[in-house]
């Protein structure tokens, strides 16, 4: 899978967001926020295809987690992320 | 088929700090036209932000000007608000516009370049609205072509408190109380006066923001052409008790975007917005007010505002 590349991860001071206008309504913006270890990933991720195990490795890599653990919590994000239009549709 | 030969005088102004050039048919009043620019005239540039050529149609040739005249423009918006019906269309290499004032049957009409750097109006002259759509049209098109200098068009109410040289935004849907809750702050606070009551400019320069006045202002006459530095901002919303809550990052910058005038489906324009204003909220105290319409309501609102600076 790869990440939407019109989307754009910003910083406001300590935090995170990226800004998704809706395809249907012109009125209508989704705020996302992400804190750092979901911007990081983010980072890490933006401009090449990746799976869930190759996220959870990075985490893994990084920080003290299990494999086990580390998919699981990346499993989860990537759904959000899928739902909420943050991934490629292709 | 006639031909005439139209003479254009340019004008200058200046809003925000950002200097523009209107070109009007010479004889058109641009004074009478334009009565909330008078304070912003400036004198002859050539680094202007935007150029406007506006023209006066014959109004027996393009009177009932109707949205299905304007075959194969995607329609990106329409929108009804105290300009009058306004639709607006993608074009080959920019944005149309047209606008139909309230209490009015004259359409007027705008073309603008994708960046909004240069434009053409064609006004209809016999229409008692011209200088208002006149002046309508230039928000429109000052309001998006500002937004790659660090600067936007944001829907508030801008009050100037002279002892914190400071100015405070408050921001909500129309009706919310803004005017109400400014008003509030002028009668109680020694100094305070009204910088701008509709739509002030917000602008970065070196990372600091500034608030400045501007020729729109809603139903409040207050066409001021001075600027201040931003104190805080908050959302205000009606309730039964006077409450501050502090936000910070992206839940700031959702208070912040939807008084934002941006063209949201042209991706060029919203991102210069979302980066201006994501430097915004990193420096401005920003919140949600819900209040009542007294008194209490703006001591409350004042001292969150100006706590910790």
């Amino acid at each position: 899978m790869r990440l939407n590349e019109d989307l754009k991860l910003r910083q406001i001071g300590p935090y995170y967001m990226i800004v998704k206008t809706s395809g249907e309504r012109t009125d209508m913006t989704d705020v996302f926020s992400l804190n750092e270890t979901a911007a990081w990933l983010w980072k890490r991720a933006e401009g090449r295809d990746f799976t869930a195990a190759d996220l959870a490795q990075w985490l893994c890599d990084e920080y003290d987690v299990t494999m086990e653990v580390a998919l699981r919590d990346v499993r989860k994000m990537l759904l959000e992320w899928q739902e909420g239009g943050l991934l490629s549709e292709d | 088929m006639t031909s005439d030969k139209v003479i254009l005088r340019s004008h200058f102004y200046r809003v925000g700090g950002f200097p523009f050039r209107i070109d009007l048919p010479c004889g058109a009043d641009a004074d009478r036209m334009l009565p909330t620019f008078r304070d912003f005239k400036c004198g002859r540039r050539e680094d202007f932000l935007f150029s406007a050529v506006c023209s006066f149609a014959d109004s027996s040739s393009g009177g009932d000007f109707r949205a299905d005249d304007l075959p194969g423009l995607e329609q990106v918006d329409y929108v009804k608000n105290d300009m009058g019906h306004i639709h607006l269309f993608r074009t080959a290499d920019g944005y149309a516009v047209r606008l139909l004032p309230h209490g009015s049957n004259a359409v007027h009409f705008l073309k603008a370049s994708a960046d909004f750097a240069s434009a053409q109006l064609m006004l209809m002259p016999d229409d008692s609205k011209a200088g208002c759509a006149l002046s309508s049209m230039l928000k429109m098109i000052y309001s998006q072509a500002i937004l790659r200098h660090e600067a936007f068009l944001l829907h508030a109410s801008a009050v100037v408190l002279p002892e914190r040289d400071a100015a405070y935004l408050f921001l909500g849907r129309s009706g919310t109380g803004k005017s109400t809750h400014s008003a509030l702050w002028m009668k109680i606070f020694p100094g305070c006066s009204l910088l701008n009551d509709d739509n002030p400019v917000v602008r970065l320069d070196n990372g600091v923001a500034f608030v400045w006045g501007t020729p729109w202002s809603g139903k409040t006459p207050c066409y001021r052409n001075i600027a201040s530095r931003i104190g805080g901002m908050a959302r205000l919303s009606q309730s039964d008790r006077n409450q501050f809550w502090p936000e910070s990052g992206p839940a700031a910058f959702s208070l912040v975007l939807p008084g934002c005038s941006v063209i949201r489906t042209d991706p060029s324009l919203f991102e210069s917005l979302c980066d201006t204003l994501a430097s915004l909220c990193s420096g401005v105290k920003i919140g949600r007010m819900e209040c009542r319409p007294d008194i209490s309501a703006a001591i409350v609102c004042r001292t969150a505002l100006c706590s910790g600076q």
